[in-house]
């Protein structure tokens, strides 16, 4: 739930700036955009943030000419002057200078005009980001502390395309070249990212977001016809049973009571009138029965084919998508929105299609029974409709409010009661007792706004139909009784069919209200799942994809950085070697980015610039799948899924034997306390299941991997929170694993990787020092040394 | 420097202010052993005390002074320290609404600016902050602040359209 007020403050600061974080574009792409995504991209950032969505072609023309014709490599706009006013200065990446285009507002006859300044590339040797609340200031600097060449000041819009061009600039400085050469798409991208990671889907208006609905009812057209036929059809009968009345008033009851009429005609007329009400009451409910069959089966059917497509479509995406999003509302997408569209299929397009049928059909058959007392009735109906939509609109207003009151009471039991202990360690009770109950009396005030227009407005909608009802019969009275000189011009049956008719009236204006929210939910709820459906999967197989039979494990890294989003570069420049059957140790401080190699070496992500290669394939080039099955990794916090121990040590290879189930388990020293539960290797573990201590699920990770037997395998602090003899053992499991492997391991315990072939030590993204234990130890002053000091001091310190 | 008043809490010592001026490109400097080094400035506390505690930090992120209450210093420091504080505490004022509009899960901002007009995104469900001065903030998709000093004295035509999404 949302933010809440008392801790706004500390809200703001404490979610940092969104980061702009997706699928992050390499900066050295070979291929451009393609045309259709860089029209999408421009048409978010015109819509959204009305800004130039390219560089201005007078600009461009200008730095070409300029630059003999080389187009410019990244460009991004500085919308922010020195006095912090809004301007835009372009910040244009040429092959050999940097471009600032100021423009002047006061443009020669509505041409643009712009002040330009060049910096030589070269001059930049160091880039200095200051980010303030909501701008970054940036100085291009020649000396550290010496006055800058340029500074440029942007909101955080501009980051994306500006961190571009400041990573380039900082590449060079320290002799790494990259030559980005999508500029329009880089830009276009960067500042439409936000935007579509919030909103994937490409459809834009309501009416596209129906219509791509419909295409889902394609393979079930008939039965969807069939039960719009059977909607149409209940209206039209239930049209008839009036003018029935005014047949049996005026054709039977009128003459016989008049004395034209004989009785035993009277009576063969009126059970006659009665058989026919029998067939149409049957007939009715006959078609309100296929109705509600074929439309709900229908939409159960849809249902079912959006939540396939969507969940197959989930597994296609990487896993940047999955940290992105919460967890929480994708699987509400899959689930709770799916089952509104059937709502929407199942009741929604057929109670419509009633009520509009009802309306039209009632006032054709009114104005066919007596046009003018029709006109009386019709007429007002389209004003109660304005009045309908008018309170529609108020209503959602407050509905807003107390909505933001409720999500704000909600957060307080979502804040406290996963706290309580903290709650009740500070004896702070009172105080959170006091904070709900404020919350709690402010969704009461708004709740009471509403019933005030609710209550207010119902009673003047049905005072209106009162209204129309009294004028009815105020035209119908003398029609109906004549005047001195006049026959009357009504008959009682055609007056009282109206009377009946009339009340039919009340129905559809009622379902208005409430199906008009019904279809806007399910429009959003369709538009979230298309929205998912539009979002194109970060990592994809080549073309020509390799499969590498099989993979020997030599991996190298030649100048990779990376970064989550486009502002931070996490890896700043990774180059290395690695030879089959080495194990490497990971060392580092904490947001070295140890975790961020393996997760490239996984391919969980793209690298920004540079390459990685496997056995001297690209990684990109390789089968995703193929390659990935023969990758093993064990975190520091394993998951399980629920299901038993053997269902999650098989997990990678559902057909192993049993016997090999139990020996990886032995290997992995998990046999044991497997054997403890007294449900065996048949304990049920997971969500609702048995609950296993950090160590114990790592051993049944480890025993997942070497059943699966991969060629890489990746132990990132597979050991970092157990206790010491926790740590001895799985240690042992680690060391049959390794065997014959090419293994990275990540440990904060040096002592962990004493038998590392190689130690790579990293620092701020970079990797600082490489080499053997002795040989890093001999480095003087070296990170390595530091490191190993301190763990040897803290473990004379504390050791038991 | 006003000294600490005594408490219990363990004092880790905050270095002295040094002597700070300003360039002509708005560039903060301290001088260390009369040497200039460029520093930027971190509020401590941007919201709730923006003038005091001010953290300044070198290229390094290394704290090269906090000041407590930059009142206490003299006029020139005073000023450079002003300057840089109002760019790192920038942030968008909305002097008027011109439309709010729903994009499905996103609700689009139109608003004049002290700064320009400006058209900003935010999720449909997300809603302006009210902080402890009354002013209610608002934080756009892509991390932007919006500020509405005095949402009491809007025009009329943007109060109507504030209404529904202030508390
Ligand atoms: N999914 C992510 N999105 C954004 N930033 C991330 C993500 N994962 C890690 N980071 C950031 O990347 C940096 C390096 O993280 P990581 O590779 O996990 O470090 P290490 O494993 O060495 O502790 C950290 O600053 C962290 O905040
Ligand atoms: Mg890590």
């Amino acid at each position: 739930m949302r933010a809440a007020s008392r801790y706004a403050a500390g809200i703001l600061l404490s979610r940092l700036p969104a980061p702009a974080a997706s699928a992050q574009r390499r900066i050295d792409t070979a291929t451009p955009m393609n045309a259709p995504k860089l029209q999408q991209n421009r048409g978010i950032i015109r819509r959204f943030f009305e800004q130039p969505e390219c560089l201005p072609d007078s600009l461009r023309t200008r730095l070409e000419a300029r630059w003999a014709g080389e187009p410019p490599q990244l460009y991004a706009l500085a919308d922010l002057d020195g006095g912090l006013r809004q301007t835009e200065m372009w910040v244009v990446l040429g092959p050999r200078e940097i471009a600032l285009a100021n423009r002047e507002s006061s443009g020669a006859e509505g041409g643009s005009e712009y002040a330009m300044r060049y910096i030589p590339r070269e001059a930049v040797r160091k880039v200095r980001e200051e980010p303030g609340l909501s701008s970054t200031t940036v100085s291009l600097l020649a000396e550290p502390d010496q006055p800058a060449l340029a500074v440029i000041r942007f909101s955080f819009r501009q980051r994306g395309a500006m961190g571009a061009i400041l990573f380039v600039l900082q590449q060079q400085a320290e002799g790494r070249d990259i030559h980005p050469t999508d500029a329009d798409g880089f830009y276009a991208e960067a500042v439409a990212e936000p935007v579509k990671t919030r909103q994937g889907s490409v459809t834009r208006d309501k009416l596209s977001v129906v219509w791509r609905l419909v295409g889902y009812l394609a393979p079930y057209r008939a039965s969807f016809l069939l039960g719009l036929f059977a909607a149409a059809a209940f209206t039209a009968i239930t049209l008839a049973p009036p003018m029935l009345t005014r047949n049996l008033i005026d054709d039977i009851i009128t003459p016989y009571t008049r004395g034209d009429l004989a009785l035993e005609e009277a009576y063969r007329a009126g059970w006659m009138i009665l058989a026919i009400l029998v067939v149409i009451y049957l007939s009715r409910e006959i078609f309100l029965w296929l109705r509600l069959r074929s439309l709900t089966v229908v939409g159960e059917k849809v249902a079912r084919d959006l939540r396939r497509t969507l969940y197959d479509h989930l597994h296609t995406l990487s896993v940047g998508f999955f940290s992105r999003n919460q967890t929480g509302s994708l699987i509400s997408r899959v689930s709770s929105d799916t089952d509104r569209i059937w709502d929407f299929i199942a009741f929604g397009v057929a109670e419509l299609v009633l009520s509009a049928l009802m309306l039209c059909g009632l006032a054709v058959v009114l104005l066919v029974l007596d046009w003018r007392l029709g006109l009386v009735l019709i007429l007002p109906v389209p004003l109660i409709f304005i009045f309908i939509i008018y309170m529609g609109r108020k209503l959602h207003r407050i509905f807003m409010r107390v909505w933001h009151r409720w999500s704000e009471m909600t957060a307080v039991l979502s804040d406290t009661i996963p706290g309580i202990r903290v709650v009740q360690a500070f004896n702070q009770g009172d105080h959170e007792r006091a904070r709900f109950s404020r919350r709690n009396e402010a969704v009461l005030d708004e709740a009471v706004l509403i019933s005030k227009v609710w209550t207010s407005h119902w009673p003047v909608i049905f005072f209106a139909l009162n209204v129309i009802t009294l004028l009815v019969w105020a035209f119908a009275l003398p029609r109906l009784l004549g005047t001195a000189d006049t026959a009357p011009t009504l008959t009682t049956g055609t007056f009282f069919a109206f009377l009946l008719y009339m009340g039919m009236f009340v129905g559809p204006l009622e379902q208005f209200g409430f199906l008009t929210r019904m279809i806007n939910r399910s429009i959003s709820s369709a538009h979230r799942v298309f929205e998912i459906l539009d979002t194109e999967p970060e990592i994809v197989n080549a073309p020509d994809a390799k499969r590498l039979e099989p993979v020997e494990g030599r991996i190298s890294f030649k100048d990779v950085t990376f970064g989550y989003d486009p502002v931070r570069q996490i890896l700043k420049g990774i180059s290395f070697d690695v030879e089959p059957g080495e194990m490497i140790g990971l060392v580092g401080p904490s947001g070295a980015g140890k975790t961020t190699v393996v997760n490239l070496i996984a391919r969980f992500f793209d690298a920004n610039s540079g390459t990685i290669t496997v056995d001297g394939h690209d990684i990109a080039s390789l089968d995703l799948g193929h390659y990935r099955a023969q990758i093993g990794m064990v975190m520091q916090d394993p998951y399980l899924f629920h299901g038993s121990i053997l269902e999650n040590i098989r997990y990678g290879k559902h057909d192993a034997d049993l016997g090999d189930a139990v020996a990886a388990a032995r290997a992995a020293n998990a046999h044991d306390f497997i054997l403890k539960l007294s449900s065996g290797y048949d304990t049920v573990v997971g969500e609702r299941g048995h609950t296993l201590s950090g160590g114990e699920r790592q051993r049944i990770s480890i025993a997942r991997a070497i059943l699966h037997n991969p060629r890489v395998l990746i132990l990132d602090e597979a050991t970092s929170s157990v206790d010491t003899e926790t740590e001895r053992k799985i240690q042992e499991a680690i060391d049959r694993l390794v065997a014959g492997r090419t293994v990275f391991a990540i440990a904060h315990r040096l002592s962990t990787l004493s038998r590392a072939s190689r130690l790579f030590v990293m620092k701020d993204g970079l990797i600082v020092e490489k080499g053997k234990h002795e040989e890093l130890l001999k480095v003087p002053d070296g990170v390595y040394t530091r490191l190993h000091n301190m763990q040897r001091e803290l473990h004379e310190m504390y050791a038991v | 420097m006003k000294t600490r008043i005594q408490t219990h809490i363990p004092d880790v010592a905050a270095p002295a202010p040094p002597r700070l001026a300003i360039d002509d490109n708005g560039r903060l400097y301290a001088y260390r052993d009369e040497k200039p080094i460029h520093v930027a400035v971190r509020p401590c506390f941007p919201w709730s005390a923006a003038r005091r505690f001010l953290s300044l930090r070198d290229m390094d992120f290394n704290e090269v002074a906090l000041i407590e209450d930059p009142d206490e210093l003299n006029d020139e420091a005073r000023h450079a320290l002003d300057a840089a504080l109002a760019e790192a505490r920038f942030t968008f004022s909305i002097r008027a609404i011109r439309a709010i509009e729903r994009d499905f899960e996103l609700r689009i901002w139109r608003v004049d600016t002290e700064e320009g007009l400006r058209s900003f995104a935010m999720q449909w469900d997300d809603f302006p902050e009210k902080m402890s001065d009354g002013s209610l903030v608002l934080k756009d998709l892509g991390g932007d602040l919006y500020r509405i000093p005095e949402p009491d004295s809007l025009d009329r035509n943007s109060a109507r359209l504030l209404w529904a999404f202030r508390g």
